[in-house]
């Protein structure tokens, strides 16, 4: 069942506020939330990278691991199997909310937890992972023989993109005030000389 | 404007300054509107005889010419006539100085001469060294017994410079679905270094930011690592490290080896669904801001 205007609106407000409190503690400002049968939210996250000095703590990631410490009751909740918990059934149930399209690495999560849908507010050109850099939320070739039952998932764009947006434009001119280079002016590209698998 | 004769154009917001706000103007658009590196080729500024433009941004279906108009006006950007124009431009940097003059001629880049890319050559004693690391990763991914359902895969992250191991995980998947050996290594080079500052009592949200890479955007942004500058680092948390992976990495471990910068990445087996070489190419692809080294070592 296609959540309406207004359950999509209200589920993308609560990934804006996480956005917001990534922000305000000096993170790149993305949130998400994770929906129960467009029900609830039972997790979110936001952009944690600077505080646990890891590149790939997303706000996906977050949400994602706090799902995975609660995986045994939330099997419980929709009538899963509860012996052995396979945490396929809770995920493929899951909408994610995320306010920016998810980068590649994030996209390919996605595919490996069986996610239902995935709902974006504006697209990531440098690393977007659903449609600007890969297509790997639709890319059939990579189902390995272990994920061959990772199925492809929908997305959709645009909700509060302009929002979005400008949360990011805020974030990056503060960092230039602050004295800090940022997205700006691309650095030339280092010449590689090593390139074996090309 | 003149005609570029290049079949790929991507059209951009130009307005007009007085030459006098050049280089206040620049500065503000560089945060208010950075350029995505795929069009880094591109400068900023033109400026003739008549007029001094300002590339403003790619025309998007995400951004409106009212709002970019919005965003300049709160910002005190001084335009010449409050209108932006739209102007096509070379999508692709030159890759021939013929090129570069031909298409200079609809808005100015900047070209670097191409460089002769050097035959690899590893020593009898780097072989040695690979192979000694690949041997480590893949005793730790046939481990006995390991958990039920737990799959012989494993991966390290090493210092080339001493050699030393600094994290050696095997994969998880079998108990959450996203803990892939690398994306374990990972986090473990994360603790380690959040330890050795815990260690040294520079708590991690008081010290000192390094200035970012500058081509850091939305997401992927890898930590500010704070004292990494007297050790020689850029501030990303595998600057300067190598991976040894039992087999090649999914599409979700080779982005995670992009984020966190990862100087070299060696590994045995290819899959299907690899990101380094097999379904994607994600170490070399020329949209993503960062690119590195992948070796497939094949031993009998
Ligand atoms: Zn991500
Ligand atoms: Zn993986």
């Amino acid at each position: 069942m296609e959540p309406s205007t207004e359950d999509k609106e209200k589920w993308m407000q609560g990934a804006l506020t996480l956005a917001e409190e990534a922000f305000q503690v000096g993170e790149v400002p993305v949130g998400c939330v994770i929906v129960l049968n467009n029900s609830r939210i039972i997790a979110s996250g936001r952009n944690k990278t600077n505080e646990t000095l890891n590149g790939t703590r997303h706000a996906e990631f977050e949400a994602i691991d706090s799902i995975m410490s609660n995986i045994t009751s939330l099997a419980k909740e929709i009538g899963a199997n509860t012996d052995s918990v396979n945490p396929f059934d809770v995920f493929s149930k899951c909408d994610l909310y995320v306010t920016v399209e998810p980068c590649l690495m994030c996209a390919s999560a996605l595919r490996h937890i069986r996610i239902r849908k995935v709902y974006f507010g504006c697209g990531n050109e440098r690393f977007g992972g659903c449609g600007s850099v890969l297509n790997i939320h639709q890319d059939l070739s990579i189902c390995s023989v272990e994920n061959k039952d990772e199925p492809t998932y929908e997305v959709e764009s645009g909700i509060f993109k302009e929002e979005a947006i400008m949360m990011l434009r805020r974030f990056y001119l503060r960092e230039n005030e602050r004295g800090v280079p940022s997205a700006p002016n691309p650095k030339k590209k280092n010449n590689r000389i090593l390139k074996p698998i090309e | 404007m003149g005609k570029c004769n290049n079949s790929e154009e991507v059209d951009v917001f130009v307005a007009q300054i007085d030459p006098k706000e050049a280089s206040a103007s620049l500065k503000m658009l560089g945060s208010l509107f950075p350029l995505p590196e795929s069009l880094g080729h591109l400068k900023r500024i033109r400026k003739d005889a008549q007029q001094t433009s300002l590339l403003i941004t790619q025309t998007s279906d995400q951004i409106t010419q009212d709002s970019i108009l919005s965003i300049l006006e709160n910002n005190n950007f001084k335009l010449k006539d409050n209108t932006l124009s739209i102007a096509k431009v070379s999508k692709y940097p030159p890759v021939t100085r013929e090129q570069l003059n031909e298409w200079k001629a609809c808005w100015p880049m900047s070209f670097h001469e191409p460089r002769k890319e050097a035959p690899i050559e590893f020593t009898d004693s780097d072989l040695t060294e690979i192979e000694g690391f690949l041997d480590l990763v893949n005793t730790t991914a046939n481990d006995a017994p390991g958990s039920k359902g737990q799959l012989s895969i494993a991966a390290a992250i090493i210092d080339p410079k001493t050699s030393q191991v600094i994290s050696v995980c095997r994969d998880n998947r079998h108990r959450h679905p996203l803990q892939h050996a690398v994306m374990q290594a990972i986090a473990a080079v994360a603790e380690k270094e959040r330890e050795r500052r815990e260690s040294k009592s520079d708590p991690v949200t008081t010290r000192k930011r390094k200035s970012l890479d500058s081509d850091e955007s939305v997401i992927g942004n890898a930590p500010y690592l704070g004292d990494s500058e007297d050790e020689g680092g850029d501030g990303y948390l595998c600057t300067g490290l190598d991976a040894y992976l039992s087999r090649e990495p999914c599409a979700m471990c080779s982005m995670a080896l992009l984020h966190s910068r990862i100087r070299r990445v060696f590994y045995e087996e290819p899959r299907k669904d690899g990101g380094l070489g097999s379904a994607y190419k994600i170490h070399v692809h020329p949209n993503l801001n960062h690119k590195f080294a992948a070796f497939r070592i094949e031993r009998k």
